[in-house]
């Protein structure tokens, strides 16, 4: 082997990645750039373990809607008991309700986002998601923790192992925007909720991409949807029976996607016809016509504590 | 546990301060078994007893083969296969079984709803099967004798945490010399290991995970809604992905056991610049198709018996690859290509004319290799048949109009596959170690800096290898 394995690789490599690596923290950090946590199935898993560690906490079941819109720590504060955002950015919250339905100590509050598109599916990605994370949290590996806590606090300190600076985001970011990366306009908090700066937003362009989304979602057939809507008030009945609450919202949409959404699922055949066969508790964001999106589908911000507190009244309400 | 998770730093870093402690070569043997073990069970602590077992079943029937008469031995032998292969089967095929004899039964009019196993597949279960077997038959063969390999010599071998969970898929005869006398510190070969180490770390989190994936994911994910150039980028993007992610394993894996003192064989020699199917066999997944030549292809008559039956052995070989790698009929389609891919290159290697031994034929069996590889990945990564058949009818040109990849889907994969191809090309005659060998150190050490840093920059959580699910 004639290798050139000589120190003088080693220092040469050593030095390239130190130098670089010092240098592009510095970069991002000029550029108003922070370590921030970085959501996925282990911060996850960690807000699971705690739900499920805390007798009658709340927690909230949905997708970005919920991310964005329900603000844990006002609902704590609301409710008076720790409270959980469980929701998963894309993903369908029906294999969360069911896991819990099946999970004979969980007796908690439990809010369930509902959406159309999402309650009448036939989009077998939008449950795989959530059954990722749900496996996930029964991992029986014994390093998963570990490994969650090592990557947790390189990203609490460093700028540059963030998913907002990898190699491929700078490129796609010289491609398109013809500038080095800035701040995300999001940012998730030690609770996952997330806040936005909707000043860093193209509203309109969102309001049009999820319009699209919603436009061309594929529902089931009438008779399996019937037959999801019942397997649903089962699982509601099960663990009301059991002594936990629980309450469905249905979130604001507002924009070309609130239009598209109330001509594609009128409200008579799809939310009324889904609260009357799962029945229970349920609040409509569009009863509350002062609520606003920011990109017709995500809550403006300045609403969030709003929306929040909207949830935790009609709880305080119906119990 | 993989190697780019995190918790591998304290693990490895461990593992070498006590393989390179003043302490027996026994003890260091022993703690790097139980490290082994401790590497495995990261993942799923029960399925060690699975390990454990195979073990000890096949390191006893192996010592009694010597002393067996010629009935005895071959008793033995297939005690060992079906207990090898019986675990294998229940674990890895089970549901498969089940699966296909209720739609036998169907045929004949009798329905049958298969009971569903569910289990678990406990990693690596394939790979090191295929080694215990090997350790089996070449002690029947009496190319080693058990009688001279301890216990805990033959537990490491199998358990050897390197190469266990994904390979390369190591012989007994290989592996056991190089535990018989002590393996002193070696800097150039703990060099080139970390330098291995390095390289297929970038390979799998920069390049397959970082870049590729997207891509492929993407694809494969709407295979029923592809255009046909979607299709072809996003074939082309798995096929840089599953090369960048097992060769970057592999290379991985052989460079852990450098560090640790021991060679592992070759698994890739640049096989996306291989010239005809044949060619490509002799670069890809070499440890699996040396072993399936010599345990399968040569058994079965090889190309003793004619033309006919060697394309048949061919056929069955294949069709047993492309079923090891997974349970289900998209695999046995896969292997079916190769076989078919192979039969057709030997039947026109015959009739070819003058012209196509040059250079121009030359580039045109490697476009052929290229793109059969490519079409054979299909069924490979797809979620299911049909999924399959729907993109391959969108790379024949059946696709929709709606384009699913971005332009910087596409633009990246043209890149990096375009990299990949032209760089496989320029090396296929050489050897890594060669071109290290004649580049300048600080420029090489300048590289792998680079890839170190693409390696920090390459964010995302650990994905598995893909290879761990086979």
């Amino acid at each position: 082997m004639r290798a050139p394995q000589t120190p003088l690789a080693w220092l040469a490599a050593s030095t390239v990645f130190l130098l670089c690596s010092v240098g592009l923290e510095g970069l991002w950090r000029s550029r108003g750039l922070e370590p921030l946590p970085t959501d996925g199935p282990d911060k996850w898993v960690e807000s699971y373990v705690g739900a499920m560690g805390t007798e009658g906490a709340a927690i909230v079941l949905g997708s970005s809607r919920s991310a964005l819109g329900v603000d844990p720590t006002v609902l704590a504060e609301s409710l008076g008991v720790p409270t959980y955002l469980l929701a998963i950015n894309g993903a369908n919250p029906i294999p969360l309700l069911e896991h819990l339905a099946n999970d004979t100590d969980f007796r908690g509050v439990v809010f369930v986002e509902f959406m159309e598109r999402r309650f009448f599916t036939a989009e077998p990605e939008d449950f795989e998601t959530t059954r990722r994370f749900i496996a996930a949290a029964s991992d029986p590996s014994l390093v998963r923790r570990q490994e969650a806590s090592l990557r947790e606090l390189f990203s609490r300190h460093l700028v540059v192992t963030g998913n907002a600076v990898t190699t491929v985001a700078v490129v796609r970011s010289l491609a398109s925007e013809r500038e080095l990366p800035r701040p995300p306009p999001r940012h998730m908090r030690d609770d996952r909720f997330i806040e936005t700066d909707v000043s860093q937003i193209d509203g309109d362009a969102l309001d049009r991409r999820w319009a699209r989304v919603v436009e061309e979602a594929v529902l089931l057939d009438v008779p399996a949807q019937q037959e999801q809507l019942e397997a649903i008030a089962g699982w509601r009945r099960t663990l009301t029976a059991r002594g936990a609450t629980v309450l469905f919202f249905r979130p604001p949409s507002t924009g070309v996607t609130g239009s598209v959404e109330d001509r594609r699922f009128p409200r008579g055949q799809y939310y009324d016809r889904a609260k009357r066969i799962i029945g229970g508790h349920w609040v409509h964001g569009e009863d509350d016509h002062q609520l606003r999106c920011f990109d017709g589908s995500h809550l403006d911000p300045r609403d969030v504590p709003l929306f929040t507190a909207r949830l935790a009244a009609a709880i305080d309400d119906r119990t | 546990m993989v190697f780019n998770s995190l918790v591998f730093i304290p693990f490895m870093a461990l593992v070498l301060a006590v393989r390179y402690a003043p302490i027996g070569w026994r003890s260091k043997k022993w703690f790097l078994t139980a490290a082994s073990y401790a590497f495995y069970a990261a993942w799923n602590p029960p399925f060690v007893l699975l390990l454990l077992g195979s073990t000890v079943v096949d390191w006893v029937l192996a010592r009694r083969m010597p002393a067996a008469t010629s009935r005895g031995r071959r008793g033995l032998l297939w005690l060992s296969v079906c207990t090898n292969l019986g675990l294998l089967s229940v674990f890895k095929y089970g549901d498969f079984i089940c699966d296909m004899f209720a739609q036998l039964l169907g045929v004949v009019g009798v329905a049958y709803e298969a009971p569903e196993l569910g289990l678990i597949l406990p990693v690596g279960i394939s790979f090191y099967t295929f080694q215990t077997l090997s350790w089996s038959i070449d002690a029947y063969r009496g190319r080693l004798d058990a009688r001279e390999v301890s216990f805990g010599d033959f537990a490491l071998y199998v358990a050897f945490f390197p190469q266990l969970v994904a390979g390369p898929i190591v012989r007994a005869v290989e592996f056991l010399p190089q535990l018989t006398t002590p393996r002193p510190y070696d800097r150039r070969t703990f060099s080139w290991g970390a330098t291995l180490l390095v390289i297929g770390l970038f390979e799998k989190m920069a390049i397959a995970d970082g870049v590729l994936s997207r891509t492929s994911d993407r694809a494969f994910a709407a295979a029923t809604e592809l255009s046909t150039l979607d299709a072809w980028f996003g074939a082309l993007a798995f096929g840089g992905q599953i090369y960048f992610d097992f060769a970057g394993y592999s290379t991985c894996a052989i460079g852990v056991a450098m560090m640790l003192g021991f060679a592992l064989p070759d698994n890739f020699r640049f096989p996306y610049a291989a010239i005809g199917f044949s060619d490509f066999w002799r670069r890809w997944h070499i440890s699996l198709s040396t072993w399936l030549r010599d345990y399968l292809y040569i058994p079965l008559g090889g190309n003793r018996q004619g033309e006919r039956r060697r394309s048949v052995n061919l056929m069955i070989t294949m069709l047993l690859g492309g079923l090891w790698h997974g349970a289900g009929l998209a695999f046995v389609l896969w292997g079916a290509l190769h076989g078919a891919f192979l039969g057709i290159e030997r039947a026109t290697l015959h009739v070819a004319p003058e012209w196509m031994r040059g250079r121009v034929g030359s580039g045109l069996a490697l476009l052929a290799t290229q793109v059969g590889v490519l079409v054979a990945w299909v069924p490979f990564r797809a979620t299911n048949l049909p999924d399959a058949l729907h993109f391959l009818a969108a790379m024949g040109g059946a696709g929709s109009a709606d384009r699913v990849l971005s332009s910087g889907n596409i633009a990246l994969t043209t890149l990096v596959c375009g990299s990949i191809y032209a760089g496989q090309y320029w090396l296929r005659s050489t050897t890594l170690e060669s071109l290290a060998g004649s580049t300048p150190g600080w420029v090489w050490g300048g590289f792998l800096g680079l890839m170190m840093l693409g390696v920090l920059t390459s964010g995302g959580e650990s994905r598995a290898f893909i290879y761990f699910q086979f």
